[in-house]
């Protein structure tokens, strides 16, 4: 579990900085997306398959170029690349129905797989909050036939009204949902296209159930979307084999994406560790994230320096990937030049006024934990601490966690007009809202205004 | 002339215990996370107290956090142990304990239904105050349904026993009922909320506990005289008169209620109704008297110790339940083969 | 006198094929699960199809639901089979050694050593023993159930164990190990403590056909040594004195007893968790209608401890599918809570 977890940090800690270094190089705006659809045939490693990875096969067959520097131009994935690699790539510009497509996930295990589906994927199951958003944000929730759980009423508003309801909960997918799940499949005629879930929810698909999705010749997608920058490249890819709207809409959803972490990039690139904002991550209100868990490597994305890593003290307490419950308000009380904490929350829009305030106040800054308010844990830090709405664009919460590490850098109009720019977008969880109706990120000034 | 002599003995060792409860009122100050000196702490105390300038975060610590926190373990001590002096006294079984009566799973029932459901006994309420006050409410069902069934059916003091264990099985079926259908964070909650721990207790909760120990100990302690009549009382008979009858439901009731206020702000922390009354009575001896401030201050002493080992132990710690039960398991068992020839089984 | 007897034999031969019957109308039941149009009849052909027809199309109805009987439903309730025997026949091992009508492994605290030891082996990956995986769990269990046996034994020898004193000792003794169960988790993050909640509440989702051979051997095998001892321990249920009188030699028979009782409880809670009261609530309903002779009690316990377990499992399936060991609780606590104040002859109370 520890050398897969290890593994997964890995691939997203070298996917970011392939991606990071590679972007901007370029005057095209495209290509400042790296690579990261992770489509077998994306020979170039870029933000889609076209000509030009067409290109890449053909010289590789003419052998002007080595597959071994284009180890993704094997579009069938059979370890060679010739004729039949062309035959598939071009029915794949095509955007031909019915073409199987080689798609790059996890499996179980947290090692890189391969699994075939089948273009233009419809009829998706989903489960766990952060693979059931990117779904949503590339608008596939018109392809959602099933879905495990749902907790978010306004965010999650977009999945087809008449998928079904598997009623697993955001921890366990029973027997009984299981079962829910294969007469789903059983009642399509043609079955169920795939199985989305997110690498933290994994232990849920258990040897059995993958075993009967292998026997049903169901693919089962895995990313590790909880974090931010792997996110994008599951909503670019999910994007594509959804086809169509949905591939315009992610490529310019990974794409401002990308811009956002190019933005952090140009200013924190050049920080040396001791130079960089030192920050605590939280979850469900009073639960220190350890180092390696998602939260905290999301905000590292963001350019911030782990506290642990300036207090070993805080470093060897807090290691590992998952949270700690704070045992008692002193929790923090010998950490306290921390220079932010960031406390992932998520949280649901779609909010009047009123209920802003009430989120504010009842659901976030007084919330009660063990007998004392939250507040009370990080007495001596709440000017700065900070929540940020764990179930936004990932790009949209790196900009939040940026604009609090680096505040003069990056304004809150500036946080503000990403997510502006990710609403305008047309992207389905976020339509209809506006910058006020989402608590994208509330601090001690928020909190101190919804009092008065 | 001896008689006086021990009895100044007994005496000696009130205040004794009472001294050493005391010291670790002032030793657990200084130890928790947040780093000061046991100087400064003591300080930190007496500068609050008399009003002089004390440093903002040394204050906030010692006198917010750590001091009601410390206020709580004595009264916790103090009224558990009592309360498990009454109940061994009552049931003439020297195993009987809080917890053993339901007590602790009454509680547990009342705070799920508002830490997992929601559900407040008061409309009013919300929150803590729910949680604190469904626990209370909830605690005192199983010492109501023993002497409910006690009074239409004639039962022997172990079969009251057995019937708060029936009791205690009951209830924990339904909070687990509720349980399954918790979600991972109210769960974990619940979780804590069963292990036991003094987190929880602020200056908001202390006047409550404080008013109920104070009243109740000095209640039970009139009645010593009483309860040592029952005590000494023919211990072969199946039922007891019925003004020993009275006074052992009152008493019940009584020690019911302090320990439902102590539980419903710390959850349970096990054993100490066992461990205060049974160390104590190795040095005072059987009377009510001089037992119950003796167990009560031990008690006393014993919690704040293990809270502070609690403290000690780490961001990770133990919560004291575990740290009392450690204590308490292996003492449940010497008193069992302890008692072997006594009369009490 | 003779038709009397008879009578008796009829009645007994009459609750065993009544309890039989009735375990194979629950497996069926239990494997319907909740495909519209795979009634308990299909259930049943699609069961006689997997062992002698040709397999269905790849992702129709019949395929998902002959691979969910098979996969899942089957060792389940196999499982539950398993589980209710086992514990049935320890809990009335041990009500006639202890002379004793509330003991079980539960009450007495040997499920909870044996959860202990189980959950420490998983949790931590700590092993009282060099032995590892799957034996490594039930060797844990193992002795984590011998601490409340040995204890039990030991305590024997030294005061006069009433009913009440053992059940506040096993009372005291879960208390210990739960406390301790749950520290192990609290520290451990929040999706651990889920899977330590079902353990310990006894749930048996997720088995599968790997486990089911270890617990088989343990029942089978416990089951016919007790079954061998019966007309023994019908003499310890007459109580200590006549034991003696009969030539029994109490101490090394309650502790051979006691370490059987640990190792199939051991087996069989190391793969499904605490699962409370079956041992208590089966031999009470079999001593109820066939009497207390423990040659027809074990036997006919293992049979109605299966049936209850099946029938807990599917009311548990049924309401939104809790773990099986809420329902036994429910169905068990007030069983428990009557045989204290409804104390009668019958069930042998002496408190």
């Amino acid at each position: 579990m520890i050398v897969a977890a290890a593994v997964v940090v890995i691939v997203v800690i070298a996917a970011a900085a392939a991606a990071i270094t590679r972007g901007g190089g370029d005057g095209d705006p495209g290509e400042s997306i790296a690579s990261q659809l992770q489509i077998m045939g994306n020979a170039n490693d870029d933000y889609t398959i076209d000509d030009k990875d067409m290109e890449i096969v053909d010289d590789i067959i003419a052998g002007t170029k080595s597959f071994t520097d284009y180890p993704l131009a094997d579009a069938n994935n059979d370890g060679k690349v010739d004729a039949s690699d062309k035959q598939l790539l071009q029915d794949i510009i095509d955007r031909k129905s019915g073409t199987v497509l080689r798609v790059m996930c996890l499996d179980t295990s947290g090692n890189n797989t391969v699994v075939d589906v089948e273009y233009p994927l419809r009829n998706v199951v989903t489960y766990a909050t952060n693979m059931q958003l990117p779904v949503l944000y590339a608008n596939g929730g018109q392809y959602i036939v099933g879905y495990f759980t749902s907790s978010y009423e306004v965010a999650e508003g977009s999945i087809n009204p008449a998928a079904k309801d598997l009623e697993g909960s955001s921890r366990e997918i029973s027997d009984a949902s299981w079962t829910l799940f294969t007469q789903l499949d059983a009642g399509l005629d043609t079955g169920v296209g795939a199985f989305l879930t997110d690498y933290s929810a994994v232990a849920q698909i258990t040897a059995s159930r993958q075993a009967d999705l292998d026997a049903a010749g169901i693919p089962l997608i895995i990313y590790p979307s909880a974090n931010a920058a792997d996110e994008i490249t599951t909503v670019l890819t999910l994007g594509f084999l959804f086809g169509g709207d949905c591939e315009s809409l992610a490529v310019e959803y990974a794409q401002a994406s990308w811009d956002v972490v190019n933005a952090i990039d140009s200013v924190v690139g050049d920080l040396s560790d001791s130079e960089k904002t030192t920050y605590i991550s939280c979850t469900m209100w009073i639960y220190i994230c350890e180092g390696d868990s998602t939260y905290n490597t999301t905000a590292t994305d963001a350019g911030g320096n782990w506290y642990g890593n300036v207090n070993s003290g805080f470093g060897s307490t807090y290691s590992g990937d998952g949270s700690t419950k704070m045992q008692s308000v002193e929790a923090l009380s010998n950490y306290q030049d921390v220079d932010v904490v960031i406390n992932n929350r998520s949280m649901d829009w779609g909010l009047t006024a009123d209920e802003m305030r009430d989120l504010i106040i009842d659901d976030c800054w007084e919330k009660d934990r063990d007998g004392y308010a939250v507040k009370d844990y990080f007495a001596g830090l709440e000017e700065n601490m900070y929540f940020v709405n764990n179930i936004l664009p990932g790009a949209v919460k790196l900009a939040y966690m940026a604009h609090i590490l680096y505040g003069d850098d990056f304004s809150m109009e500036w946080a503000d007009g990403i997510l502006q720019q990710f609403i305008d977008m047309g992207t389905a969880p976020l339509e209809g809202q506006t910058v006020d109706s989402i608590p994208a990120c509330i601090d001690h000034s928020d909190y101190l205004d919804a009092k008065a | 002339m001896e008689y006086r002599a021990t009895n100044r003995r007994k005496v000696a060792f009130v205040i004794l215990f009472a001294a050493i409860a005391a010291g670790a009122f002032f030793l657990t100050l200084s130890f928790g996370v947040y780093d000061i000196s046991f100087s400064d702490s003591i300080g930190a105390f007496f500068g609050h107290l008399a009003g002089g300038y004390v440093d903002p975060t040394d204050d906030h610590y010692i006198w917010d956090v750590r001091t009601p926190r410390a206020i709580g373990a004595i009264l916790v001590g103090a009224g558990l142990s009592v309360a498990g002096v009454v109940m061994q006294n009552d049931f003439k079984n020297p195993l009987a304990d809080p917890y053993t009566l339901g007590i602790s799973s009454g509680a547990f029932l009342g705070a799920t239904l508002s830490l997992v459901l929601g559900i407040s006994l008061i409309p009013a309420l919300s929150g803590n105050t729910a949680t604190v006050v469904n626990a209370m409410v909830f605690s005192l069902f199983p010492t109501a349904i023993i002497i409910l069934v006690a009074r239409f059916r004639r039962m022997t003091p172990v079969a009251m026993i057995l019937t708060g264990i029936a009791v205690m099985y009951l209830f924990s079926s339904i909070t687990q009922i509720i349980l399954v259908s918790a979600t991972a964070e109210s769960l974990s909650d619940a979780y804590q909320w069963r292990v036991g721990s003094l987190n929880r207790v602020t200056w908001d909760s202390l006047p409550v506990m404080l008013a109920v120990d104070v009243v109740m100990i000095l209640l039970l302690w009139l009645l010593s005289g009483k309860l040592n009549v029952m005590y000494a009382g023919d211990r072969g008979a199946q039922t007891l008169g019925e003004t020993a009858q009275r006074i052992r439901v009152v008493t019940l009731v009584m020690a019911s209620l302090m320990t439902a206020c102590m539980v419903c702000y710390t959850g349970t922390i096990g054993f100490i109704g066992l461990v205060g009354p049974h160390v104590a009575r190795i040095f005072v001896g059987s009377n009510n008297r001089y037992l119950i401030p003796a167990s009560a201050a031990f008690g006393a002493a014993f919690v704040i110790l293990a809270d502070t080992v609690a403290k000690v132990s780490g961001a990770n710690g133990l919560p004291v339940g575990v740290i009392c039960s450690m204590i308490g398991g292996p003492l449940f068992i010497w008193i069992l083969i302890r008692q072997r020839k006594s009369a009490w089984l | 006198m003779k038709a009397e007897y008879r009578r008796g034999i009829l009645l007994k031969v009459a609750m065993l094929v009544f309890s039989l019957i009735c375990i194979v109308l629950f497996v069926g039941l239990l494997s319907v699960s909740n495909y519209e149009g795979v009634g308990l009849m299909e259930t049943y052909q699609i069961i006689w199809n997997h062992l002698f027809g040709e397999p269905y199309e790849t992702g129709s109805l019949y395929w998902w639901a002959d691979r969910y009987i098979w996969n899942t439903a089957m060792p389940h309730a196999l499982a539950a089979i398993l589980a209710g025997a086992a514990l049935a026949v320890c809990g009335a091992m041990m009500q006639s050694i202890m002379t004793n009508p509330l003991a079980d492994p539960y009450s007495t605290g040997i499920s909870s050593g044996a959860c202990f030891g189980a959950i420490s082996a998983i949790v931590m990956g700590l092993s009282f023993s060099t032995v590892v995986g799957e034996m490594g769990i039930v060797t844990n269990a193992f002795i984590g159930a011998m601490v409340p046996a040995l204890l039990i034994v030991f305590l024997s020898q030294r005061i006069h164990m009433t009913p009440a004193t053992l059940i506040l000792l096993g009372t005291a003794v879960s208390y210990f190990f739960n406390s301790m169960v749950t520290y192990l988790m609290v520290t451990t993050d929040v999706d651990t403590l889920q899977s330590a909640y079902l353990w310990q509440i006894g749930s048996l989702d997720g088995m599968t056909w790997s486990s089911l051979p270890f617990m088989a051997v343990f029942t089978i095998a416990g089951s016919a040594i007790v079954m061998l001892m019966a007309s023994k321990l019908n003499v310890m249920s007459l109580g200590e004195n006549s034991a003696v009188s009969l030539g029994v030699d109490i101490q090394s028979f309650r502790l051979y007893c006691l370490i059987l009782m640990a190792v199939m409880t051991a087996a069989i809670v190391s793969f499904t968790g605490i699962l409370g009261f079956i041992g208590l609530v089966a031999p009470h309903l079999v001593r109820l209608v066939i009497g207390s002779d423990n040659r027809f009690v074990i036997p006919m316990s293992m049979a109605v401890g299966a049936l209850l377990m099946l029938v807990s499992d599917y009311l548990a399936f049924q309401f939104a599918s809790i773990p099986v060991g809420v329902v036994l609780s429910v169905i068990g606590s007030p069983v428990f809570f009557a045989l204290i104040v409804w104390q009668n002859k019958r069930t042998g109370a002496i408190y």
